[in-house]
């Protein structure tokens, strides 16, 4: 006999007007393990936002246990025996692992002023020996591997008898012993009748630990299933759909593969992140890495544009080694980084400003900055991107999200490089702005330039790659030429390992 | 899901009419309190040219240490080792000048103190990533006992007419020449600032260090660059000091870098990095100044001036602080 601890039905949410769920529903069983799946975008994250009372719906209704609740505020939901675990740990590293699991409910002395100390690290031992978890509850977090610091965070949600955990990707940034760990942790949990919601875009991991699956489109529930019943194809289907957008439709282009590599990648290798990794890139050719979040993609790009120390292999550009940051910069090389707002921009600067930091020396003339042709050449981008602004002297952080990135690939644009690397261009970029970077990543490609892109979204993805290398567990495990692969389900199962 | 439509905040800064409050918090302040004491002590003294020029006078090394600190702290950083910086070199160049090196060894060996405290802030920072405030913090004080320790805290006193031409408290035509220094070092600062690629360098690196890296500065290099003009700026200030005195004292600059940081801030250069102006620094440090001497001439005793200075410090910053978004 099973019953369900959490209903949450026809859930409607809406952002500045653009609906983000629609309808959207979903049950929990107590003592399940249960996925929930779909791309970027899906509404996955906003509805366990309104679950953790983090965001209020709009429509619809949430029962616990058979009783309608509504929380104004996460602390209500925390109240009500619900608990997420973040990817970016909500821990304070310079505390002991005791005292933030008891962090804003230490246990006290009879006066209700001083804490309990002894008492309080017991009370952390204890519950991290029911883990089988050799953590010292004495130690500072800071001084963990991310593994340990995982558990610290579940230990906090169960000192506050959470009844459903909600974990947002949990191994995106284990090591395989320690997904173990967890997974073990996830099966005792189970038993003590607490209910998980497991988001994830792992499948194997998926069918390794939970019992269902849900897996969401456009804000909607499309399908729900037990993990037996269900095959991955039709589990991507669900998440995919059919109805794709036009500007999202793959253009084959005609690169010259004869020509001599502009980018050679040999034997790269990035100790703990990037295992052996060896490709090369035409000029004109754009390069898809393909992989999951934590796959390594990332490092990989970082290492080629040297910001990240390489621990072996090469980097060349035009047959020269690459060592250094610099090296890649005058080499040719142009990053945009996966994090626009901690790496891409300078929030409080203008856009003119932005956009000529990487290029200070070719607008300098006699020791000054040229202010002038700056200014210039940022009307020129504002024009060419068709960036959405006031004029180059506007302060970025006004600017919408796809604007921003925009700005960010006229920094590199400015250079005429020879190789662009795009990591993650789309996040958190609308849908206009998206095929209009789309259609720009071609024309710059079009003109010689060598790109490689990065994306978590296949859609687009192979909308613009020529060639595919799919990343797996920091190693290139498939390379394929864009027209091989026959649909974005195959390359949602390749990239699986 | 990430951010579905990032929202387009509105710039709240409150204008009116044409003028940016805000921005511009350390002008009207000068000029407010430039009225209030010409109207309420102008027949006691205060609007005399030599009046004037006395306030010049005595804030010029305060004024050349605040566009130093100009720079550190628009690359995010602190330096509290800039006033016990001042003293060291101003015993150093006097005891090189007692010595018979001379005007130009005098100004050599001053200004290299100021080198070796910026390259070893520099190193602390940089190399091993100790925060600056604590750095500077124990370079303050580890400064500050050398420059005791010295002479023993006895004054060095200065005999050169190079020295007293260049650095004393005499004139060039009517304007004071530590003045006059106070004027140059601004003008330098504020082109270096505004106008070269290092300036920008300064401001990406204190606006957001991991987008500078990523576009390619080497940002630890800045920082470097940042801590020796810092520490040559306390130098010069030093010098002045000695100039104006006649004397070396081990005690120059004790508070200087507080009031520094003061003018840096009235000025509308962002604590957090990233936004800094030369003028308004500038303009800060005279504000300063400007009340410190406007409360002696009142007949405000020593607590009663801190007490308002700090007062108008606090308010001043209060209004010109950005709106959160």
């Amino acid at each position: 006999m099973t019953t369900d601890v959490l209903i949450m039905r026809d859930i409607d949410k809406a952002f500045n007007g653009n609906p983000v769920l629609r309808h959207a529903g979903f049950t929990l069983r107590k003592g399940e393990c249960h996925a929930l799946m779909g791309e970027n975008g899906a509404g996955k994250s906003t509805l366990m936002k309104i679950l953790t009372g983090v965001y209020q719906r709009d429509a619809g209704t949430v029962q616990i246990d058979g009783t309608d609740v509504s929380f104004a505020a996460p602390r209500d939901a925390e109240a009500a025996g619900i608990a997420m675990i973040f990817q970016e740990f909500s821990l304070i590293p310079t505390l002991t692992v005791a005292q933030n699991i008891f962090l804003g409910h230490e246990p006290k002395r009879g006066n209700k002023i001083f804490i309990r100390d002894a008492e309080m690290i017991r009370r952390a031992h204890e519950i991290l020996r029911e883990f089988g978890e050799n953590i010292d509850p004495r130690t500072r977090v800071e001084d963990l591997s991310v593994g340990a610091k995982q558990m610290v965070e579940i230990a906090k949600a169960l000192s506050k008898n959470a009844r459903i955990i909600v974990m947002d990707e949990p191994t995106a940034s284990l090591s395989e012993s320690e997904v173990e760990t967890l997974f073990r942790l996830v099966n005792q949990l189970k038993k003590q009748g607490i209910s998980i919601v497991y988001i994830s875009h792992r499948m194997a991991e998926i069918y390794q630990i939970c019992d269902r699956i849900t897996a969401m489109r456009d804000g909607r529930d499309m399908l729900t299933a037990d993990t037996s019943d269900v095959t991955m194809e039709e589990l991507i289907r669900a998440m995919l759909g059919s109805d794709r957008t036009a500007a999202m439709d793959w253009i084959p282009r005609d690169v010259d593969m004869t020509a001599a590599p502009v980018l050679e990648v040999e034997n790269l290798r990035v100790n703990g992140y990037v295992d052996d990794v060896s490709f090369d890139v035409r000029p004109g050719e754009i390069l898809g890495l393909a992989g999951l979040t934590g796959s390594g993609r990332t490092e990989i790009v970082e290492a080629i544009f040297g910001i990240r120390q390489i621990d072996g292999g090469s980097v060349r550009i035009d047959g020269h080694s690459v060592r250094s940051n610099r090296d890649a910069i005058e080499a040719g090389v142009g990053l945009v980084p996966e994090d626009r707002r901690t790496q891409g921009l300078i929030l409080d600067h203008s856009l003119r400003d932005n956009v000529i930091l990487p290029n200070l020396a070719r607008f300098t003339r006699n020791l000054f900055v040229g202010d002038t042709t700056a200014r210039a050449a940022s009307d020129r981008h504002i024009a060419d991107l068709k960036i959405k602004c006031e004029g180059p002297e506007q302060e970025v952080y006004l600017l919408s999200g796809g604007n921003q990135q925009k700005i960010v690939l006229a920094k590199w644009l400015e250079r005429k490089p020879k190789v662009l690397i795009l990591d993650e261009p789309t996040i958190g970029v609308d849908i206009g702005a998206k095929s209009e970077l789309v259609r720009k990543v071609r024309e710059i490609a079009d003109a010689g330039t060598a790109v490689v892109v990065i994306s978590s979204e296949f859609e687009e993805l192979l909308a613009i790659s020529d060639r595919l290398l799919i990343i797996y567990d920091g190693s290139v495990i498939g390379n394929m030429n864009r027209k091989d692969v026959q649909s974005e389900e195959a390359l949602h199962h390749a990239v699986q390992g | 899901m990430q951010s579905k439509a990032d929202p387009m905040p509105q710039d709240r800064s409150f204008t009116f009419g044409r003028i940016n409050w805000r921005e511009n918090i350390v002008y009207i302040c000068f000029a407010g309190v430039l009225l209030f004491f010409a109207i309420t002590i102008g027949d006691k003294g205060f609007l005399t040219v030599s009046n004037l020029f006395n306030i010049a006078r005595t804030t010029a090394m305060i004024a050349v240490i605040s566009i130093a600190m100009t720079f550190i702290i628009s690359s995010g950083e602190l330096d509290l080792s800039v006033g016990s910086t001042a003293a060291l070199a101003a015993l150093v160049s006097a005891l090189a000048i007692q010595a018979g090196y001379g005007f130009v060894g005098g100004v050599i060996a001053g200004l290299l103190c100021g080198v070796a405290v910026g390259l070893v802030n520099g190193f602390f920072v940089t190399a091993l990533s100790i925060p600056s405030f604590l750095v500077t913090l124990g370079m303050m004080q580890l400064v500050r006992g050398i420059d005791m320790r010295i002479t023993y805290t006895n004054p060095v006193p200065v005999r050169n007419e190079t020295f007293d031409t260049v650095f004393g408290p005499g004139t060039i035509g009517v304007v004071p020449t530590l003045f006059l220094w106070a004027v140059a070092v601004a003008i330098l600062g504020h082109v270096v600032l505004r106008y070269t690629p290092f300036g920008r360098q300064v401001l990406a690196t204190g606006g957001n260090r991991e987008a500078a890296r990523y576009s390619g500065i080497n940002t630890k290099r800045v920082k470097i660059i940042c801590f020796l003009i810092t520490g040559v700026g306390a130098a010069l200030a030093g010098m002045l000091w000695t100039g104006m005195m006649g004397t070396a004292r081990y005690n120059f600059g004790e508070g200087a870098e507080l009031a520094a940081i003061a003018a840096v801030i009235l000025g509308g250069t962002s604590l957090f990095g990233g936004k800094g102006t030369i003028i308004g620094t500038f303009v800060g440090a005279l504000l300063i100044g400007t009340i410190n001497n406007g409360l002696i001439i009142m007949g405000l005793d020593v607590s009663e001036q801190m007490m308002v200075a700090g007062a108008i410090i606090v308010l001043a910053v209060a209004f010109g602080k950005k709106p959160s978004r």
